[in-house]
């Protein structure tokens, strides 16, 4: 268990070292990185400034040296639009995508699991059908555009939630469905089909003959083992919502986090700002990997044991 | 065979004393039918026998012949999608169970009838610990809880003869052999101390040796209690150690009910049975070539009018194919559908 | 010779029967996958014959007609049956166009992807060894990476374009074929024609091309038939976040973005590519599930 631990964080840090070290040659590739990290109305003195903490004059070698240290005292360079560290302001909005993240993660379960169980303990009535489209065209369908849709509807509408910026619970709800919509499908019909694999198998039929009740043998023995396969699938998905997900949804909700200010510095031009972002939302995506992966062993005994 | 006859014998004499005249479960018109794509399948037809305590009922057929399925429905676990009881009764103790409503019928199962299944690998949980599993009915049925609880599921597991009860409680099915698996399977089933046990083929997917344990062990265990057995098997051979009376099946029907001893001694009343008994190889004798029944069995869904079994039998006449027989009753119970016992319908 | 009892015997059955058996007719319909087919090769045809077929070139502006609504509202007109948008550019015109883009985008995906993940794949599979390990190494680090971001890094780097993108939905996928592929050729290597033209003396890469790749078609057609739904999501999501195809392109993501600040008094620019989208992408994935269901039902983790 301990080695798999070992060997699961050290591909971590090897796959967010490629993501260090992509930025760090497409910035030096772009053809002039004193422009993209200076900004286009610095004066010669930030440039000049910029060159010399950079090291954009000395080989390359020694200048991805100089990178990689500074990156890892957390010197993420200096947003050409406030003035600040990079990074300050990443830290500021990440609450902000926790919310709506945490919130996507948790509607999405709290849907797509029942509606997978109960498609298929009900299997082949109209019910099992409903769910089975939902499940389909909900995968089909742009979860960005879903999102103006929720919107329109909502927002503007019936008025029932707000269309936008950052405060009580009623906030989070749309962004946070936005975010979670596409994987609700997905894992609603994976759940299914596991399910209904798990229900034809001998020891369900077993606790039957046991005279367990209807629910106990759904929910503690059918349940828990066609969560198995499920909960890869779910943390694959979960961690795409981490990242394009909330990016899309923030922007769309106006939701002050992580994500939007991504969108928000590329479209000021503001590259270390976006350079912070982006490693920063790296990071996060890696250990949220690291951390479903051990969830996966803890819950199938076999490699647990 | 001489030796198993013996071996009867001697149970028999034993049991002799021990036989009451009330059966603890009478089946009777047993009807199960299959909805499949093709159409309605008379999985189950007809099927009575009675079964009392202290004795084992094998019930013997090729596969495909409706044994499980019987066993299935006695307890109700065939889902709805899948098939329905048309008609009949099971009366454990006098009580029907066709006839409970579903909550009901839950009190009966697992704590008055008790299954094994056939397959060890995959009829355990495999998420769930051994001792938690051999709990369960124990919790629900007899409400036990705590230590009262553990202490009852370690003496089952130690009944069942799995070393080391006290640590078997905490670990997972996959950590123990096919043999030990089958082992929690009847711990499970027995704990609760039912009046009637179905073991569905529980050694067919044991090695030889563990075979021969395993049997040994019910066989005990019966002999402590007034345990009645339901054995499917499709083994003779086990039929011969095991069992005291055998139900055949054919094609969903029950062919032929007879004490091991009449079967073996007097000749089988079915053709059917006489012809399973001729595949069966005698290590005492030279064969040139062995026996086997000649045809297939029939497809449930398309079966023949009259008796099912006319297409591979040597002594159908044409009047086996138009009517199906009736039963024939004799002593002690013994039964066989055949024309053949009724002179051919003259 | 009666066969099976009737069914007026037997009450229960009958009505149970017959319900059912509607469901099972219902679901057993090939109606759905051919819907599905037709709406793929509608919109392939309609990609291809968007300069023809399109009342308006999508990039003509045309101030006095600007924010047009649908032709069935109120101020709409039938000269622009889907409305305009800010710039007086049709809507229709606009959503036509892009389903040229945007399958084009899918497919150079797929050929860019496939290529690259196949030949890695293939190489994992059949040398296996140090080759495996290293290449699947490789494929997990690569499955690591978040996608979107690198997007969003190389557009604000080198700026949204065609080919930027293309590159990073092939970057997404790759690793997936080459997963697939790696262990497909990993069984095939094991049977016997393989086997037995190896010890005819045929060179590794014969038997590549004649043996491995056709066996290896069916699945992957499955994946790219599943893939395709999702790589046009992808795209359009880029191009709506301003690092994917870059406007004034009728790329269908681009004119959700383009209609966002207005989806209160101009819903129709969002919505139209929006509702393109979705069906396109519906109809791929049905489509996908049908293809996926006749070649290898074993893939529906997929």
């Amino acid at each position: 268990m301990w080695l798999f631990l070992f060997d699961r964080a050290v591909q971590g840090l090897f796959a967010l070292w490629l993501v260090a070290s992509s930025v760090f040659l497409l910035v030096r590739l772009s053809g002039d990185p004193v422009a993209l990290l200076a900004g286009e109305y610095a004066t010669p003195e930030l440039e000049a400034a910029i060159r010399a903490r950079f090291g954009l004059d000395q080989p390359l070698g020694l200048q991805y040296l100089i990178y990689m240290q500074r990156l890892s005292q957390g010197d993420f360079g200096t947003s050409i639009i406030s003035g600040e560290p990079a990074l300050r302001e990443v830290l500021r909005r990440w609450p902000a995508t926790l919310e709506v993240a945490t919130m996507g993660v948790v509607i999405t379960l709290a849907f797509a699991l029942p509606i997978g169980v109960y498609a298929a303990v009900h299997r082949g009535t109209v019910v099992d059908y409903l769910a089975r489209s939902f499940a389909v065209v909900g995968q089909s369908v742009p979860a960005f555009w879903l999102g103006l849709i929720f919107m329109l509807v909502f927002a503007v509408e019936l008025r029932l939630l707000p269309a936008g910026g950052r405060g009580g619970v009623q906030h989070i709800i749309l962004p946070a469905l936005t975010t979670g919509w596409f994987a609700m499908a997905g894992i609603a019909r994976l759940t299914r089909s596991s399910m209904l694999e798990v229900l034809g198998s001998e020891y369900v039929k077993l606790a039957r003959a046991k005279g367990l009740s209807k629910r106990t043998v759904i929910w503690k023995h059918a349940f828990r083992n066609a969560l198995i396969p499920v909960v890869t699938f779910t943390a694959l998905v979960i961690v795409s919502l981490f990242l394009a997900g909330s990016i899309v949804a923030e922007t769309i909700f106006s939701y002050p986090g992580v994500g939007s200010l991504v969108i928000q510095s590329v479209r000021l031009r503001d590259f270390p700002q976006t350079q912070a972002a982006v490693l920063f939302l790296s990071f996060l995506y890696v250990l949220v990997n690291l951390l479903v992966d051990v969830l996966y062993r803890y819950l199938d005994p076999k490699i647990r044991v | 065979m001489d030796r198993s006859i013996s071996y009867c014998l001697d149970s028999e004499s034993q049991k002799a004393s021990r036989v009451t005249s009330e059966p603890v479960l009478r089946v009777e018109g047993l009807r199960m039918y299959l909805r499949t794509q093709q159409g309605v399948v008379k999985a189950v037809d007809d099927v009575s026998f009675d079964l009392y305590p202290g004795e084992t009922l094998g019930l013997v057929g090729e596969s495909g012949c409706g044994k499980s399925m019987t066993c299935l429905s006695i307890l109700r676990l065939i889902p709805d999608r899948v098939g329905e009881i048309v008609d009949g009764q099971v009366l454990f103790q006098g009580t029907d169970l066709l006839r409970l409503s579903e909550s009901e019928m839950r009190r009966y199962r697992g704590r008055h009838i008790g299954i094994i299944l056939q397959d060890p690998m995959t009829s355990l949980n495999p998420v769930l610990k051994v001792g938690e599993q051999v709990a369960e009915p124990l919790r629900l049925h007899q409400r036990l809880r705590g230590s009262a609880l553990w202490s009852q599921v370690v003496a089952a597991l130690r009944r069942m003869r799995i070393p080391g009860p006290e640590t078997a409680r905490n670990s997972y099915p996959h950590q123990y052999s096919g043999g030990m698996r089958q082992r929690v399977g009847g711990a499970i089933a027995l704990a609760p101390t039912p009046e009637v046990l179905i073991a569905d083929e529980p050694t067919t997917a044991l090695d030889a040796t563990i075979q021969a344990q395993y049997l040994a062990l019910l066989k005990d265990l019966q002999q402590q209690s007034q345990l009645a057995i339901i054995f499917v098997t499709h083994d003779f051979g086990i039929v011969a150690t095991m069992c005291d009376r055998v139900a055949v099946m054919y094609a969903g029907k029950l062919v032929e009910i007879a004490g091991v001893r009449e079967l073996f001694f007097n000749e089988p009343w079915h053709p059917y049975t006489e012809a399973l008994l001729r595949s069966v190889p005698r290590l005492d004798e030279d064969v040139g070539r062995l026996f086997a029944i000649e045809g297939q069995p029939p497809t449930l869904h398309d079966l023949p009018a009259g008796c099912s079994f006319a297409p591979r039998c040597p002594y159908a006449r044409e009047w086996c194919a138009h009517k199906a027989p009736p039963v024939k009753v004799g002593a002690g119970g013994r039964s066989a559908r055949c024309w053949k016992l009724f002179g051919y319908g003259q | 010779m009666p066969t099976v009892e009737s069914l007026d015997k037997l009450p229960s059955m009958s009505k149970v029967d017959a319900t059912r058996s509607i469901w099972l007719r219902l679901s057993r319909l090939p109606a759905i996958p051919l819907l599905a087919f037709g709406i793929v090769l509608g919109l392939a045809l309609l990609a291809i014959t968007a300069p023809v077929l399109a009342p308006y070139p999508p990039t003509q502006h045309n101030l006095a007609e600007r924010l047009r609504p649908p032709a069935w509202v109120a101020r709409g007109s039938p000269e622009h049956l889907l409305g305009t948008d800010l710039y007086g550019r049709d809507v229709l015109s606009r959503v036509l166009h892009g389903a040229r883009v945007s399958l084009s985008v899918a497919v150079a995906t797929i050929i860019v992807a496939g290529l690259i993940g196949g030949i890695i794949g293939l190489v994992a599979g059949y040398f296996g060894g140090i080759y495996d390990a290293v290449l699947m190494r490789l494929v997990d680090a690569f499955l690591a990476v978040p996608a979107v971001l690198i997007a969003i890094v190389i557009a604000s780097t080198f700026g949204p374009s065609f080919e930027n993108v293309v590159f990073v939905i092939s970057l997404f996928y790759w690793p997936r074929y080459a997963r697939q592929i790696r262990g497909e050729t990993l069984s095939i290597k094991e049977r016997d024609f393989v086997q037995l033209a190896r010890v005819a003396g045929c060179s590794p890469l014969q038997i590549l091309v004649t043996h491995i790749l056709p066996n290896l078609a069916p699945s992957l057609t499955v994946l790219a038939s599943l893939q395709v739904g999702s790589a046009i999501v992808l795209e359009a999501t880029l191009s709506f976040l301003g690092v994917g195809i870059p406007p004034p392109q009728p790329a269908w993501g681009v004119m959700i973005e383009d209609g966002r600040g207005m989806v209160v008094s101009a819903w129709w620019i969002s919505f139209f590519p929006g509702l393109a989208i979705a069906v396109t992408v519906l109809a791929f994935n049905l489509m996908g599930d049908w293809v996926r269901d006749r070649l290898d039902p074993k893939l529906q983790g997929l």
